[in-house]
């Protein structure tokens, strides 16, 4: 119990620091917790790199997190920093650096759109503008640092990419982990309704 | 190579000379060992046991083989850096951070041929003397980085990688480390310092050659995917027959990615500089759409300088200097580069006449104001300030002296920066005003010039104080 109250302690700091904010798609993620499978996982990862260099893993870490809770919440932060035993500011400036790492939920589904100029040429705006009228985003609060919108219903959630590296098949999104071609707006519709449960 | 047949509607054109797409929609193929151990994979891999390493680097020296990220530098070059002193362990780093916009051509290599680009790392590694290696695949390509793994596992498991491999004595381990989408990272330090765990911020050279303090300083050889490729057919066809391929100083075959406005977008991969654009737009890609003509290409990323298809060039120096229209340049690295663009990535974007110059040149400051990593002044506040400028013009909301501000700050980005993300975010600006200027003036207007508050009161004042 002393150690809980000791560990949430320290965590404080970090939340007060550290941009959390809760959104409707919270509820599809686990909250974070380390499995022994984590454990598991996140020594493989630190393997990977010389004994005196575990620093290097932090990007793994952070990914084998963001893939099971959805995004990194400061007690993941205090955690990849205790397993590497560097200050969790060192795991905070990388987190807020990279669009890759999500600082809050997005939803079930997310949809990440590339916005670069073959995209944008083959109608990507188009496509964006559709999927957030059919999951009823509104995407007017994104910013650079906050660029992902999540629908009400937390089912569903938005962001722009930065070329997604297949221009020859214009427009282009990623849903969750699946890639998609040649997405025109027209086929926004069917694309939601594949990720129906 | 004749028994090679192609998925229905994937088959290359005729112009194109496949050896690093040779298995891409190939009939049959799936990127597992088996499959290509069958199609003779991995079998350069014992040829390389059979020379000495520095035997290697003289092959892929005398291939001429020119690194296929960017920036066009000879790869047995770079290779030879490495400080013939050097006691640290020798690191080789492969480059799958694609993110240059309109580039393509590593996602079909590392999706569909993975063993391709393991087989060229090991020879690589043994050639430099690399025991350990990385790829630095990014984020966005999640499911290749669970096909690399597995193609590591199988490459362990049938003995090309790992302690000893074929009994050689020779060990190599190689790991998969993901980005997490920063543009940034395809910048060989930038890389360098994220796989360190740390912000991708480009290191200055000199003195941070990654050959002589890379990765935890220590000697690392950071190369392309392709790059790594084009080792294992240099190999198997030697040094001075591969040279042959191409043109005199810009060897072998390169992946041409095509995509915006024409009929067949897509990969092409072709020997170097036998094509011009006039091949390459119409015989190959068909031509414009239906109803449109050409209007502008962007030859090799989205930071390689804008061409307008109504220009002509001299190409040379002296007495050999050609004139050439647009249509006629080949697209080689050296052409290119006299043109006053450059080769870069390969990746070829086209727009026609229905595109708005003020939208292109827009959306691509956003990018560059996006992926800015931060470091520098003139690169961070440029990039924003480009973006918001170009903002304005986009949306018929600037003076004309709005486009001689944009003008003026890419010029202060141009070389004042650590790393050339710099001239990458730039020089689109400074060609797109260079070779649209009357376009983007026509989308300005004297009667946007914003007056603030005080800047009426002011002018008020002076011109009471004048009369």
């Amino acid at each position: 119990m002393s150690s809980k109250s000791k560990s949430s302690s320290k965590n404080s700091v970090l939340e007060q620091n550290v941009a959390s904010p809760k959104t409707p798609g919270e509820k599809f993620f686990p909250p974070f917790e380390v499995t022994k499978e984590l454990e598991r996982e996140a020594n493989k990862r630190i393997r990977q790199y010389p004994d005196d260099q575990k620093r290097s893993a932090v990007l793994p870490l952070l990914h084998e997190v963001q893939h099971r809770h959805g995004f990194i919440s400061p007690e993941s932060i205090e955690w990849v920093a205790e397993k590497l035993g560097i200050a969790a500011i060192k795991v905070v400036e990388v987190v807020t650096f990279y669009p890759g790492f999500r600082q809050k939920a997005p939803g079930k589904i997310h949809f990440r759109v590339c916005r670069t100029l073959s995209c944008a040429m083959g109608g990507s705006y188009e496509l964006m503008d559709k999927i957030c009228e059919l999951a009823k985003i509104d995407r007017s609060g994104a910013t650079h640092g906050d660029a992902i919108s999540v629908s009400p219903c937390g089912k569903y959630s938005v962001e722009f990419a930065e070329c997604l590296a297949s221009c020859g098949t214009a427009p282009v999104c990623l849903v969750n982990d699946d890639f998609h071609e040649g997405v025109t707006a027209n086929k926004a519709e069917g694309l939601l309704s594949d990720y129906e449960d | 190579m004749s028994d090679i047949t192609y998925l229905p509607g994937k088959e290359p054109h005729k112009r194109e000379h496949r050896l690093i797409f040779k298995n891409v929609d190939r009939k049959g193929w799936n990127p597992s060992i088996k499959t290509y151990l069958a199609d003779g994979g991995y079998d350069m891999l014992k040829k390389a046991f059979t020379m000495d390493p520095k035997a290697i680097i003289e092959e892929v020296k005398t291939s001429g083989l020119r690194g296929r990220g960017g920036a066009g530098f000879p790869t047995g070059i770079k290779w030879g850096f490495i400080p013939p002193s050097n006691t640290k362990p020798v690191y080789l780093i492969c480059n799958c951070d694609e993110s240059e916009p309109g580039t393509f051509k590593d996602r079909y290599i590392v999706h569909q041929d993975p063993h391709q680009l393991i087989e060229g790392m090991v020879i690589s590694a043994f050639a430099v003397g690399a025991h350990t290696a990385y790829i630095y695949i990014r984020e966005e390509f999640p499911e290749a980085a669970l096909i690399l793994e597995k193609a590591i596992r199988e490459a362990k498991r049938n003995g090309f990688l790992g302690k000893d491999i074929q009994g050689s004595g020779f060990d190599l381990e190689i790991y998969v480390h993901r980005g997490a989408a920063a543009y940034i990272c395809g910048e060989e330090t930038g890389l360098i310092e994220s796989l360190e765990g740390k912000r991708p911020y480009p290191r200055i050279k000199p003195p941070y050659f990654p050959a002589a303090m890379g990765l935890y300083m220590a000697p690392t050889i950071v190369n392309n995917v392709e790059s790594l490729c084009h080792v294992v057919h240099i190999l198997r066809m030697g040094g001075s027959e591969y040279v042959k391929l191409g043109t005199p100083r810009n060897s072998g075959t390169r992946i041409l990615c095509v995509s915006g406005d024409v009929q067949k977008p897509g990969y092409y991969e072709v020997e170097v500089g036998k094509l011009n654009f006039e091949e390459l737009l119409f015989d190959i890609c068909g031509g414009p759409k239906e109803g449109r003509k050409f209007k502008a290409v962007i030859p090799g990323g989205s930071s390689s300088k804008i061409l307008r298809c109504d220009e002509s060039f001299k190409i040379g120096r002296g007495d050999d200097a050609k004139d050439m229209t647009f249509w006629q340049l080949p697209l080689d690295f050296d052409t290119l580069a006299a043109a006053g663009s450059m080769a870069g990535s390969g990746g070829v974007i086209v727009m026609d006449d229905s595109r708005r110059m003020s939208w292109v040149l827009n959306n691509i400051t956003h990018f560059y104001a996006h992926e800015s990593c931060g470091q520098c002044t003139p690169c961070r506040e440029g990039s924003t300030w480009m973006k918001k400028v170009s903002d304005r013009i986009e949306a018929g909301k600037a003076t004309p002296d709005d486009v001689k501000t944009l003008e003026e700050i890419a010029y202060q980005i141009d070389g004042k920066t650590v790393c050339a993300f710099g001239e990458a975010s730039a020089w689109p600006v400074e060609a797109m005003i260079d070779k649209y200027r009357e376009e983007l003036m026509g989308e300005t207007s004297e009667d946007n010039d914003f007056k603030s508050t005080e800047r009426v009161e002011q002018e008020r004042f002076l011109a009471a104080v004048q009369s």
